[in-house]
Order: structure tokens, then C-alpha cells, then sequence
């Protein structure tokens, strides 16, 4: 490899980006005989690692009314209570640990949940997939990201899944900051 | 090889042999025992006169090369055992850490999308590319202005 490596081979190394063997190769070879880029690539690796770190310590996106419970014990948790389409108007404080919307949601039947945390616009935040739930549930609590719902004007949870083999909508609900 | 010696050797590869890690293991501890092992590994080589030319680095990519298989071989029965147990990591309040946290809001969307979708589901840039209808390549150009963002905004002491 000549020269050094640049910033963007950088980054999808730390990143654990899947490069073919040989370019993996001729990376790993020039950084051990390369000062600039081994010490360019350690603070790469190093903020990758926070990163991992803190999206591991997030909490699950969806929680049950028995461990939203046990959290309210050991955490700060704001919760605000809206219908499966509702828009409601609320003040997450950045000061609390975890803010959750409760959902009011009959999960009766529902076979599959996949939840989707986006902004008002619908660009989303956070998709998960196959959401693991309570079986008739009435309630779906959806932890948002305390930066996320307390920094924009409003964020919405949609709520969609399969019932009876039939995809369904289940919710799309609105929490907006009061306007001024 | 004097203790001095040793010493700088150790100050130069165990970047290096962190960085080898870091991208293959997400555990800290498992990196750092990696790197403690690996180093053993090239001091004791270098002590019996083991090194082939006499080129530490190269023979130190080498056994990392080696040991990472065995390595990974073991972890993997570990994890395995471990997965059913309970996320235990918690953001302290104050640490540099919680600085990352309030800044991840202030990057561009798309740019954390790929940040959530890299390090929380541990997705490759192809397939978000296909989540987020544009291509790998510009997966890759996104997440990498994202993580210079906060390296320029961590040196700044923005948050």
C-alpha cells in the first residue's frame, strides 16, 4: 500500500465495516509499521468503542408494565400517556434518565410488532423489527431516547405488526413540546 | 533486550495490537486481554531472538493473525453463554460518555440512523443502505462524517 491510509479506510476499519481479505490485509500491514496512521487509527478505534459502549446501554426499546415499574424505583422516568392515535402536547425534562410513551394499544391477536420512534416529519430515530411484546397487552410502553424527546419539537411512535396474517397499523401517536 | 527497551516496544505496538482488536471485538476487557497476551506473546519472542528478521511489527501482526482464531473460537462459546443474560452497562452521569450521548442528537439525521443502525444493530453498510434506499458507498461517506463530527466536537469540548 502506498502512502498513508486515509481517513475514510480509517473509519471502516474501526468500524468493523466488512472489507475483503486483502484490503483488511494491507490495512493491518501498514498500520503496524505506520506511527501516523497507527496513532490515527487508535483514536478511530477508541470512539468507536464509546460508541458501541453507549448505544449498549441504552435501554430496550419496548418495556413491560412490570419493568417499567421496577424502573420507577431505581430511575427518574417521565412517562407520558397518549392513545394509539392521539397527538399529545408534553415537556420531556433532558433531566429525567428514561422518558417513555405509554400507548394505549390492544394488542389482542397481534402476531408481530414492529415499532418505529421518528421525527414529526416521519424521518425515523429508531426502528426495531419484531418487537418482543406481551401478548394482549394493553398497553405498549415505548422508551424514547431522553436527548431525542426532549431536544425536538415533537417525535412520533408509529406502531405497526401483523394480525390474523393481516398487516396492521396499530398506532401513530404524536408527543409535542407546548408551544410558548 | 534491556527493560527500557521493552518498555518503548510495548508503548508502540499495544496501539496497534488495541486497534487489531477493537475492530473484531466489541468487549473492552476481551480487547485488553488481547492486547496483554498478544504482547506477552511478542516479548517473549523477542527475548529467545523468535523474530524472523529481526522486524518486531510484522512478526506482531503475525501472531495477532494467529491468535485471533483461537481466540475467537473461545469467545464465541462465551458469548454464546452470556447472551441470555441481561444488558448490566449504565451511562454514569458525568462521564464522557454521557457527553457522546447529548451530542448524538446534534448530528444530521441520517447520519445517526447510520450510527443506530452500525453500532446498536450491528448492521453492515450494505444492508442499511437497502434499509435507507441509497448506496454502501454512501453509508460509509455518512458515517464517517458523523464520527469526524464528534471527534471535532469531543476536541472542541462541545456538548
Amino acid at each position: 500500500m502506498s502512502g498513508h491510509l486515509d481517513e475514510q479506510q480509517l473509519t471502516d476499519y474501526a468500524a468493523g465495516e466488512r472489507l475483503d481479505a486483502a484490503e483488511v490485509e494491507a490495512i493491518e500491514g501498514h498500520l503496524f509499521g505506520c506511527d501516523s496512521c497507527a496513532a490515527r487509527a487508535a483514536e478511530a478505534a477508541s470512539l468507536v468503542t464509546r460508541l458501541r459502549d453507549v448505544f449498549r446501554a441504552l435501554p430496550p426499546m419496548l418495556m413491560s408494565d412490570a419493568e417499567l415499574e421496577a424502573m420507577t424505583r431505581t430511575h427518574q422516568v417521565q412517562v407520558c400517556n397518549v392513545g394509539a392515535f392521539e397527538q399529545v402536547f408534553a415537556t420531556v425534562s433532558p433531566h429525567v434518565d428514561i422518558a417513555v410513551t405509554r400507548i394505549a394499544v390492544d394488542l389482542t391477536g397481534v402476531e408481530r410488532l414492529d415499532v418505529k420512534l421518528c421525527a414529526a416529519d416521519g424521518a425515523p430515530f429508531i426502528e426495531v423489527s419484531g418487537a418482543t411484546f406481551e401478548p394482549g397487552a394493553k398497553f405498549v410502553n415505548v422508551v424514547c431516547d431522553v436527548h431525542i424527546a426532549s431536544q425536538n419539537t415533537a417525535f412520533r411512535v408509529q406502531l405497526s405488526g401483523v394480525r390474523g396474517g393481516v398487516p396492521v397499523q396499530l398506532a401513530d401517536c404524536t408527543v409535542a413540546q407546548p408551544r410558548a | 533486550m534491556a527493560l527500557l527497551q521493552e518498555d518503548e516496544l510495548c508503548r508502540a505496538l499495544a496501539p496497534r495490537i488495541r486497534v487489531f482488536a477493537q475492530r473484531r471485538w466489541f468487549d473492552a476487557a476481551a480487547v485488553e486481554d488481547f492486547v496483554q497476551e498478544s504482547l506477552l506473546a511478542v516479548l517473549q519472542a523477542v527475548r529467545e531472538g523468535r523474530v524472523p528478521g529481526g522486524d518486531v511489527q510484522a512478526f506482531a501482526l503475525m501472531t495477532c493473525r494467529g491468535r485471533m482464531l483461537d481466540v475467537a473460537r473461545t469467545r464465541a462459546r462465551r458469548e454464546k453463554l452470556l447472551e441470555k443474560l441481561p444488558a448490566a452497562k449504565v451511562i454514569e452521569p458525568g462521564s464522557s460518555n454521557e457527553v457522546l450521548v447529548k451530542l448524538l442528537p446534534k448530528l444530521e439525521r441520517r447520519q445517526q440512523r447510520v450510527l443506530i443502525e452500525t453500532f446498536l444493530d450491528g448492521r453492515q453498510s450494505a444492508e442499511i443502505g437497502e434499509r435507507m434506499g441509497m448506496s454502501e458507498a454512501n453509508v460509509r461517506v455518512l458515517r464517517h462524517r458523523a464520527i469526524s463530527t464528534l471527534r471535532g466536537w469531543l476536541k472542541g469540548g462541545e456538548a
